[in-house]
């Protein structure tokens, strides 16, 4: 259905360019801006397949706002042993200053992004939850447009679902929230790799770009200095991360932030999407307990599953890890971003057994996984349609109720085989449809 | 309608300016360019000078290739122009994303200007992308502030350029006027004693007649001082 | 049991006028187990509103904000406050500890986080080896406790101005010298590398010109005060003012501004014992 769409996938990317759809990068202490590659071939998603995948993010999102709820409040979950308080305060996400501030509503993830792939059994698997700046709905949204601009009759002809309502689905859930002033989208500036996002989310939602330096607090309130007047904010979608959100509570060291932005939040004076201190929630050694929690908070069974993990912290996981290590990928909680990940079957006959060893002396530092083979989907590279493997990236917005955005970014690898989706490896994105009928 | 913080509006004006620094300056390289066609002794290089390019070479091609494309370079075109999507990108939710993709295309423009075997005659591009941008500005953009703080910007910029290259001086009262039809509407402080200054001296019965290089020099003064 | 009244001033004068001034200052003691406070206030100048928040910790905030330029910063802080050491035991000290994180989710044991190491109090490996051979002798948490404070007053020589608000547990000891803060920082990596969870205290006591530091370890039960520059138990001649898993949670005071002044701060503190004022 979409091969006339690929026929004008030149004309899309010069669209694309024209629009400045971009994300930086540093190579050697330079800032550079990189267009990002567009495959027109999109990711198809069946109606039916997709309700069931939308009430599996719903649920899953609805757990982990629960669970953040409960870790900064009464922690019943790990009173009960559900959780071990091991792991929950372990995580360097997991902020105590936090400690008994209630957000607006209630609400700590307010844009999820939840990272999914689709198993050559056909089974969707998440692989990460996102709870604190997850960034790529803009890509999609872009691309969109220019799609059907191209390609009239593909659009007619099948029933894809409109996702070019993200602006006003996050304008829905700033206003949910917002404790009375202006929206305002927070950028650490110019230089930052999702720049062009902050601004176009700016845009489309009506908020305010704004600098930290834009910004301050005065009286428990946040304000925007306006040249005119300064005006109150209520709420702030905030693109930079927990550490340097406000040098007078986070990191001292901070040369950016908002000075005593914290204490308009504790006053409950304005919103902070998401809320500082989400990291304990999306944490690699807390992404075990998620299934959990959906059955802890909701009563109900998870309907996503997570890629088989074992916690070497339980006897009978450590057991499996240690005779299966070699077709393992074991990560290192302690790490962040894509460090301390190791797959057992790249490793020399020594290496895995050094790293045994190292599992047995600290068994809560570590976690494993079963490697899961991800589907490939077709891509238009060099005149022609090669198998790359790709994941999907969901948005679940978080305001008077939980909705899950009908579409995704889709990334793929840029080399065959490869499982390397980052668009700072030089991988693209495609449009995802999903079918409305 | 939006805020506006101080940032912002120094970011509006600058825009304004930089889109109008490389539309002018890259007019007046072509007619010099075109001048030293004819007169390949003396001083082809004319006015350009004033503008800082005092590149060494005495290859006509390499000098006006400088001028052009010289991002090392802060009076080349294709510098100008990076400046005002600098400042045009983190506009995008007062002005657009519409009006910052001609920006956008502009930039695109010069550097395919720049890879072409006939540069002088692809830059035709480029002045349409900046007039595309000024209309959608004009069309597109709804905060009045903004617009007319951009307008502001333009007008400063050309009032500069023409002083300082005496160069359309017959036009100053013109762009003098328009200013002055904008900047109380702005909503931005300016420097009146200078505005004032300006209006007299371009607006004065001798003028542009009875300019002399001294006179320029201290109007460009008064020009800088408006904003500051 | 002992009724003490103190004062408590701050003054910083900048070498250049600052503006744009942002602040958090914990320089109001808190109600603990051991401390009830009957009165307290502070008067900030240059006068500006001030908001009374708590923090994640449970300490108290005063939080404000001074636009215009000023070369002077100064608070003073007074009240009186009832301190008990003694006598608060077992599920009374339990049920007095108030805030968020003043025990952990099982009820009587201390919040895990201090049992974690810290930025600013995390053991290396021969302060760990150090803490096992000077707790050999040693059964129990507080044994273990005492004994460990003594072994860092001994270890560690008092000097002012070798190291700063910047200074980790490990730099301390491998220097073997540092200020209150330095030493409570140590005791703590210490105690947390024998599993002893164990915490930071900022506070003023009797006798002393300045504000003070010292450690809290949790027993298993409740949580006591041990002093590792005196190498002493805290008794109740020591204000509580605030308390987190390092300085860096509860700094008596921090600000942001505009302007890239050298500041000097003076400090003055005194805390007197009604009993003794007869």
């Amino acid at each position: 259905m979409y091969t006339s769409l690929v026929s004008h996938t030149p004309k899309i990317n010069q669209q694309l360019a024209r629009y400045g759809v971009k994300f930086g990068i540093y190579k050697n202490g330079v800032f550079n801006e990189r267009l990002f590659p567009f495959d027109a071939v999109p990711r198809i998603i069946e109606s039916d397949a997709w309700d069931a995948l939308e009430r599996g993010l719903i649920q899953r999102v609805d757990a982990l706002n629960a669970y953040l709820k409960d870790l900064y409040g009464d922690k019943q979950i790990i009173k009960d042993g559900v959780v071990p308080s091991d792991f929950a305060f372990a995580s360097s996400g997991y902020l105590p200053q936090c400690e008994g501030i209630v957000p607006p509503k209630g609400i700590y993830s307010h844009i999820s992004g939840i990272d999914l792939v689709e198993g050559q059994d056909g089974e969707w698997y998440v692989l990460e939850d996102n709870l604190r700046i997850p960034s790529g709905a803009s890509y999609p949204l872009v691309a969109r447009t220019l799609c059907r601009r191209c390609d009239a009759e593909t659009f007619r002809n099948t029933n894809i679902r409109d996702n070019r309502d993200y602006g006003e689905r996050l304008k829905r859930v700033l206003d949910a929230v917002n404790c009375g002033g202006i929206n305002v989208i927070l950028t650490p500036g110019r230089f930052n790799s999702a720049y062009f996002e902050h601004s176009y989310l700016a845009e489309k939602a009506g908020a305010v770009l704004a600098e930290p330096s834009e910004l301050f607090v005065e009286n428990e309130q946040l304000f925007f200095r306006d040249a005119a007047a300064n005006r109150r904010v209520g709420a702030v979608y905030r693109r930079l991360s927990d550490e340097f959100l406000d040098p007078l509570c986070f990191n001292p060291e901070s040369l950016i932030g908002v000075p005593n932005l914290m204490s308009a939040y504790r006053a409950e004076n304005v919103a902070i999407l998401n809320a500082p201190g989400n990291g304990a929630a999306d944490d690699k050694g807390i992404y075990y307990f998620v299934p959990k929690m959906v059955e802890y908070y909701l009563g109900e069974t998870p309907i996503l599953k997570n890629a088989p993990t074992y916690l070497p912290f339980y006897p009978d996981d450590m057991a499996y890890v240690m005779d299966n290590a070699e077709k393992l990928v074991i990560k290192d909680v302690a790490e962040a971003g894509g460090y301390g990940v190791v797959f057992g079957n790249e490793l020399s006959p020594e290496a895995l057994d050094a790293l045994k060893a190292s599992i047995q002396r600290e068994p809560r530092r570590f976690i494993a996984q079963e490697v899961i083979d991800f589907k490939c989907l077709p891509t238009y590279i060099g005149g022609q349609f090669v198998p790359r493997k790709a994941d999907l990236r969901a948005f679940v917005l978080s305001g008077e109720r939980t909705e899950v955005w009908p579409s995704g970014l889709t990334r793929y690898a840029r080399e065959a085989g490869s499982n390397v989706v980052n668009s700072s490896q030089g991988g693209g994105f495609k449009d995802t449809w999903v079918l409305s009928r | 309608m939006g805020s506006l913080s101080i940032e912002k509006v120094d970011h509006l004006l600058w825009l304004g300016r930089y889109v109008e620094r490389t539309y002018t300056t890259m007019r007046f390289i072509i007619s010099t360019y075109d001048a030293a066609l004819d007169s390949t002794e003396g001083n082809w290089k004319g006015q350009l000078e004033e503008l800082g390019f005092n590149e060494k070479t005495d290859d006509p091609i390499e000098f006006f290739n400088d001028c052009l494309f010289n991002k090392a370079n802060t009076s080349s075109i294709a510098h100008a122009m990076d400046a005002a999507y600098g400042n045009a990108v983190t506009l995008r939710d007062v002005i657009g994303t519409e009006s910052i993709a001609y920006v956008q295309m502009a930039v695109n423009s010069i550097e395919a200007a720049e890879a072409s075997d006939a540069p002088l005659l692809d830059l035709q591009l480029v002045f349409d992308d900046i007039m595309a941008f000024k209309g959608c500005v004009d069309d597109y953009v709804a905060d009045d502030a903004a617009r007319n703080i951009i307008k502001c910007g333009i007008s400063i910029e050309r009032l500069d350029l023409y002083t300082r290259l005496a160069y359309h001086l017959d036009r100053l009262p013109q762009e003098t006027h328009k200013l002055a039809s904008r900047i109380d509407r702005i909503g931005v402080p300016y420097d009146k004693a200078h505005f004032k200054a300006v209006v007299d001296a371009v607006f004065a019965p001798d003028f542009p007649e009875g300019a002399t290089y001294e006179k320029l020099g201290a109007l460009l003064v008064h020009i800088a001082g408006i904003f500051r | 049991m002992k009724i003490l009244s103190f004062t408590f001033e701050t003054a910083l004068h900048f070498s250049e006028p600052v503006s744009e001034h942002s602040f958090v200052l914990r320089c109001l003691p808190k109600n603990t187990p051991s401390q009830t406070v009957m009165d307290s206030q502070a008067i900030i100048s240059p006068r500006t509103p001030v908001a009374n928040q708590t923090d994640g910790f449970g300490n108290r905030l005063q939080i404000g904000r001074i636009e215009a330029a000023h070369d002077e910063f100064s608070f003073i802080s007074t009240g009186l406050v009832v301190v008990d050491a003694a006598h608060i035991e077992g599920e009374d000290a339990q049920n007095a500890e108030k805030g968020p994180l003043a025990s952990g989710p099982y009820g009587a044991s201390a919040h895990p986080i201090y049992a974690n190491p810290s930025t600013f109090a995390a053991a290396d490996a021969a302060m760990r080896a150090f803490a096992q051979e000077a707790s050999a002798e040693a059964s129990g948490p507080w044994s273990i406790a005492q004994a460990l404070s003594h072994a860092v007053h001994e270890r560690l020589a008092y000097v002012k101005d070798v190291t700063d608000v910047s200074t980790t547990a490990s730099q301390a000891f491998a220097l073997g010298s540092g200020v209150c803060q330095d030493f409570a920082h140590v005791l703590i990596a210490l105690l947390r590398s024998l599993g002893i969870p164990a915490r930071y205290v900022n506070g003023l006591i009797v006798g002393e010109g300045a504000t003070h530091a010292w450690v809290e370890m949790h027993d298993g039960v409740q949580w006591r005060g041990i002093d590792p520059t005196h190498d002493r138990p805290i008794d109740d001649t020591y204000i509580v003012l605030s308390h987190g898993r390092d300085f860096a949670d509860c700094a008596i005071e921090s600000g942001v501004f505009r302007g890239g002044a050298r500041q000097d701060q003076r400090v003055a503190v005194q805390v007197f014992d009604q009993a003794s004022q007869q």
